[in-house]
């Protein structure tokens, strides 16, 4: 699947359990105006140092410059582009790190974005570009920062209008940003298109994506995960989104983010047209990770991801050709050039999604030019670059690759399993010996295909049904545990020449250099330097945090660094646990970190109580508790479902504040609350509050809504109950007992009393 | 397949006539500019085999002198500069029905008879309009009058005559506004709902300066919980607002509904709102219907095609003798009640104005006395 957006189901609603207080959530308590949605590339506090104007590699280019003849706007000592090169084929010219200095590899510097900007979600799979001593890296909900290559000083922070509604996003990284025309380009979870000066990190311009790709909007299921490539002024961008039925594309911009292509590229039909009219939620074919680029020939070729719904093809019926698939255009009109398809009918979410890599190789005895891909089944195609003629076909990569048709009700265990083989993992290409590197997940799953008609009934756009029972995308075999391998594939023969296994699924990919290193970050945490043509692992260094993404290496005075950042993603390894960047260097301190935990961490549930008690959380402020009364639809004389004081008691300490919100749902009574003495069981009927505003100023209307804050007094039993006439002895009103100022806010239902935990802070 | 310029050609369009002016040393008089683009074409299914485009060929002439070096833009796509007989290819989507807009985007470079233009003539190039139709092809065009009123029928289709996709459902429909603790509309809010099994959630376009905001919504979750619970959470900016956990929102099973959120004053929890059903849900499909004088023509009926394409429109008797043209329309639609392959079309979703990129003036009908 491509997790651009929506990651695994659970965790999404943990984060929503976490985030859904019933308060304002604001990220940094409550004053960020200074970075603000409505600044668009602000400043943050002290980011004023502008970065070195990026300097062309091979020469100047003039602005808007476009066509055949535009220089490549970074040098070898760069990293410019999301694999190196515009072929992918993540390969480093630098050979100042060699077999016999790597382990002198120490980490020069670690930037902690969330140290920089609390606001940076966690997780990491950005894949930074080095262009002129400065690193342009990408964060989770669409932060960039500019980091000195040298110091890890931060030059300047970007900050995205409108963050609030990625938290809805159970995975939402990004993976980085293009650079060329003196620009740097990113796409945003929310579809748009966006240039940032480098000198200072401010906005130059944003597009809606839609604009030029009609429909592609988040409203229709779309996001943005991936880093664009600009190649000769061109931006080229797909898209994430198969899980909801979206239909893929590919779209070429100027770098004034005008359409250069005279339509965009769809990968599959027309919504509800072809195989796509069973069901309103058919489609898929995303483009979710970025395009490759022969300049030799400016052909650009893409992987195109699974059709959906991913695990029944019986509701998309055929080959659903285009998905699953490596495509071939023109690089600046789009034109097709020729398509090849690596698994039709697909019925376990196997998408072609690893950027091909494009290069010249010993094929069969003879040098020739080919385009390779591995794919989430975890194996490996070759094509002629031209012709698209079949050279390698389905060479398996995996130390178990077995998976069983799904037929519905049936539980069915499937190597690999939905995070796939290769996923987004990019793979390297080395000349010298021929081999292409791949770092993989050797993962299972159990599926159970659901039942078709289930699937269908009532699916409308908006929907997400994969087609599983029980789960979104299957769930590990008992006595299973995911792992990783390192593979290097012998282009000539198209078998495994070595296999090295490691502890956690391969997410991020590799980068060799050109003196026979692979350098590999692993979910466990390690980085790793390999033996290119041996496999053997001559250097490993614990960085502390998953990883899941490429390394990028660089020069700088003379020093060759690696950079990677880590954190890694919440579908792998546990990961999702940090925000960083590590960078590395010979004579590096080589005090490595505590490896990560691999375990689901409890997840923070500060101020909030959980199932199944509602309406009741710490406030914002401190001391401060919220309360929100609805009343009922029906009439009845209740509040929140609740009647008489009997079941639900509030505790709350002295000398704390109460906001009340009261939400009459009403619809034939005019109502509002009142806190008063209980007396007797009953509470007491003066209608004068028991502490200064404790009472709804006003009748509040059928539909209404009200405010008001009180701080608790004196210690005892209380009620709020409703003011209007006759409902209060009626039963509609809560028990509030006020304690003393040592204790903590409980919420009492039944027998069971549930903790307002104030030791966890703030909700955030 | 190149489509060239035909004379006296129905989609030509001549607008951005300058004021005459005497003719400068060595410039062509001002005159009237034109893009000359060729006749409608018909949708095409898809194919794997081709990035289903349609390229063409169109002319940029002023006073029937071709401009040379412009740039004109299709669907704001620019061409290459303009040739030195006026030409400009373009290309279109060939699958799906559409106006594509064509109009001059620079005139800086250009050139008529190797002379640069005046302001006024590059005034009259820029005002320039032309369009290209793609549209499903219609056949078997009848009209009656009947006691009911004037009844077109035909039938709609492909290019292989094929008939077109029909009508279907698209979504269920959530709409309201969003206002904040005085009332007042919020713009550019966003406005997420999401079911308890799904860990998948429907954002909304942002709402409009009046705070209103219309979102795709499932409507139901697969249990067969009636009504369904949501959690619904509201984004401005960099806050978001949510509902305390577990606190749901009740829906109306596979109803679209209003739902008018309140945003709280900073500390109070969000109010738990309480939704409105709204009966009936969003479709897509091809419409095909009437116009005059460049608005729509408001029916007194107006069918779906059916699953072979047949499609009948009943225009009110006082319409006799005048002559109108047929449109296409494919969209989402919200109806009131279901939308069925033949069946009628909500007129409460009438539009009130043509969208320039529907293709319009497909055919064209005298309507009899």
């Amino acid at each position: 699947m491509d997790v651009g957006r929506f990651g695994r189901g659970r965790l999404v609603a943990i984060l929503a359990a976490v985030a859904g207080v019933g308060l304002v959530i604001a990220l940094a308590t409550g004053v960020f105006s200074s970075k603000s949605g409505s600044e668009v590339g602000a400043q943050g506090p002290g980011t004023t140092t502008t970065a070195p104007l990026p300097s062309s590699g091979t020469g100047s280019q003039g602005a808007g410059a476009t066509g055949r003849n535009v220089p490549t706007p970074f040098g070898p000592d760069d990293w410019g582009t999301y694999g190196g090169s515009y072929t992918q084929t993540r390969q480093s010219p630098l050979t100042l790190v060699a077999k016999d200095n790597v382990n002198r590899l120490g980490r020069v510097f670690s930037v902690d974005f969330r140290r920089l900007d609390r606001r940076v979600p966690l997780g990491e799979q950005s894949f930074p570009i080095v262009i002129n001593s400065a690193i342009y890296v990408t964060t989770g909900s669409n932060f960039v920062f500019a980091i000195d290559g040298r110091t890890g000083k931060e030059l300047w922070e970007f900050v995205p209008s409108g963050t609030a509604i990625f938290k809805n996003y159970g995975v939402n990284p990004n993976r980085g940003l293009a650079y060329c025309d003196g620009k740097l380009f990113m796409a945003t979870l929310d579809m748009r298109l966006i240039s940032i000066n480098p000198r200072d990190g401010k906005q130059i311009k944003s597009v809606d994506i839609s604009a030029a790709v009609p429909g592609a909007r988040p409203e229709y299921g779309y996001s943005e995960t991936q880093a664009p490539i600009c190649y000769k002024n061109l931006v080229l961008i797909g898209a994430a989104g198969s899980d909801y039925g979206v239909r893929g594309f590919v779209e070429a911009y100027h770098t004034d983010l005008t359409p250069a292509w005279s339509t965009p590229y769809w990968t599959v039909p027309p919504w509800g047209t072809q195989w796509r009219s069973l069901i309103a939620i058919a489609g898929g074919g995303t483009v979710w990770n970025p395009v490759t680029i022969d300049p030799l020939t400016d052909i650009a070729y893409f992987s195109v991801a699974a059709p959906s719904p991913q695990y029944i093809p019986a509701l998309r019926p055929g080959p659903d050709p285009r998905t699953n698939s490596l495509v071939a255009v023109d690089v600046f009109t789009g034109k097709q050039r020729w398509w090849q398809q690596q698994l039709g009918a697909d019925s376990w979410s196997y998408g072609t999604s690893q950027p091909p890599l494009v290069y010249e190789a010993t094929v069969l005895g003879k040098k020739r030019k080919i385009v390779s891909v591995g794919t989430k089944e975890g194996v490996w195609f070759a094509y002629d670059a031209a012709t698209g003629q079949v050279i390698h076909r389905s060479v398996n990569l995996l130390n178990h690759n077995e998976h069983p048709r799904l037929s519905p009700g049936k539980a069915v265990v499937v190597y690999p399993g939905s995070i796939g083989g290769l996923n987004y993992s990019p793979s390297s290409f080395d000349p010298a010996t021929n081999f292409v590197i791949n770092s993989q997940a050797e993962t299972a799953s159990v599926l159970t295909q659901d039942d078709p008609s289930k699937v269908a009934k009532n699916a409308v756009l908006g929907d997400v049904r994969l087609g599983l029972q029980g789960s979104e995308f299957g769930y590990t075999p008992p006595g299973w545990h995911d792992f990783g391998s390192i593979t290097a594939l012998d282009v000539n023969s198209g078998t495994i020449a070595w296999k090295t296994v490691v502890p956690e699924p391969g997410r991020g990919g590799v980068t060799t250099t050109a003196n026979g290193l692979s350098f590999v970050g692993g979910g466990d945490g390690n980085l790793r330097a390999l033996d290119t043509k041996s496999g053997s692992v001559l250097w490993q260094f614990q960085t502390g945090f998953q990883i899941a993404s490429g390394p990028s290496i660089y020069r700088l005075g003379g020093k060759q660094y690696i950079a990677i950042t880590t954190g890694g993603t919440p579908t792998s390894s546990y990961g999702g646990t940090a925000a960083r960047l590590d960078v590395f260097a010979l004579g590096g301190d080589q005090t490595q970190s505590l490896p990560p935990v691999l375990t689901a961490a409890p997840l923070p549930e500060a101020g909030v109580i959980v199932q199944p008690t509602e309406y009741f959380g710490l406030g914002k402020d401190s001391r401060t508790v919220t309360f929100q009364a609805v009343t009922d639809a029906s009439g009845k004389p209740l509040l929140n479902g609740w009647s008489g004081g009997k079941k639900v008691l509030l505790t709350i300490p002295h000398d704390w504040t109460v906001d009340v919100t009261l939400a009459n749902h009403d619809a034939t009574s005019t109502q509002g609350l009142v806190v008063v003495p209980v007396s007797g069981g009953r509470p007491g009927s003066s209608g004068t509050p028991a502490f200064s505003g404790a009472a709804t100023t006003r009748p509040v209307p059928p539909g209404g809504v009200a405010y008001f804050s009180f701080r608790t007094g004196k210690e005892g039993s209380y009620a709020l109950a409703s003011t209007a006439p006759g409902r209060a002895a009626a039963g509609q009103w809560v028990a509030i007992k006020v304690v003393g100022a040592d204790r903590p806010p409980t919420i009492t239902i039944g027998s069971e009393t549930y903790t307002v935990d104030v030791t966890q802070g703030r909700p955030s | 397949m190149r489509y060239l310029l035909l004379v006296g050609v129905a989609a030509v369009l001549l607008l951005g006539t300058a004021p005459a002016t005497p003719a400068a040393a060595g410039n062509v008089a001002t005159g009237q500019a034109e893009i000359v683009l060729p006749t409608q074409s018909f949708v095409e299914a898809w194919s794997a085999q081709s990035e289903n485009r349609r390229p063409f060929t169109g002319l940029l002439r002023l006073a029937g002198r071709p401009v040379v070096g412009a740039i004109v833009q299709v669907d704001g796509v620019r061409s290459g500069p303009t040739s030195p007989a006026g030409e400009f290819v373009g290309a279109v989507d060939s699958t799906l029905p559409q106006r594509h807009l064509v109009s001059v985007a620079d005139v800086s470079a250009a050139t008529v008879d190797g002379q640069p233009l005046t302001s006024g003539q590059r005034s009259a190039l820029v005002a320039a309009r032309g369009a290209l139709n793609v549209a499903y092809s219609i056949s078997g065009l009848k009209v009656a009058r009947t006691p009911a009123g004037i009844r077109i029928s035909g039938t709609v289709a492909q290019a292989d005559q094929r008939p077109v996709p029909t009508v279907r459902i698209f979504s269920y429909r959530l709409t309201g506004r969003v206002t904040d603790a005085n009332g007042r509309p919020v713009a550019g809010a966003i406005v997420s709902a999401r079911t308890e099994d799904r860990g998948y959630w429907t954002v909304s376009e942002p709402t409009d300066a009046d705070g209103r905001y219309v979102s795709l919504f499932t409507a139901s979750d697969e249990s067969s919980r009636d009504p369904v619970p949501f959690a619904i959470r509201i984004a401005v900016g960099d806050r978001l607002f949510g509902y305390l956990p577990d606190e749901e929102v009740y829906f109306k099973r596979l109803q679209s509904a209003v739902l008018d959120v309140r945003l709280p004053p900073p500390g109070f929890a969000t109010a738990l709102p309480a939704p409105v059903t709204q009966r009936g849900a969003v479709y897509q499909g091809i419409v095909v219907a009437a116009s005059r004088d460049g608005r729509p023509v408001r029916p007194l009926q107006v069918s779906w095609p059916d699953a072979r394409g047949r499609f009948a429109i009943l225009l009110p008797a006082a319409l006799a003798g005048s002559t109108v043209t047929l449109f296409e329309a494919l969209r989402p639609v919200f109806s009131h009640f279901p939308a069925v392959p033949g069946g009628a079309f909500d007129l409460a979703s009438w539009p009130a104005a043509l969208d320039p990129t529907w293709p319009d003036a497909v055919a064209r009908i005298a309507l009899p006395r």
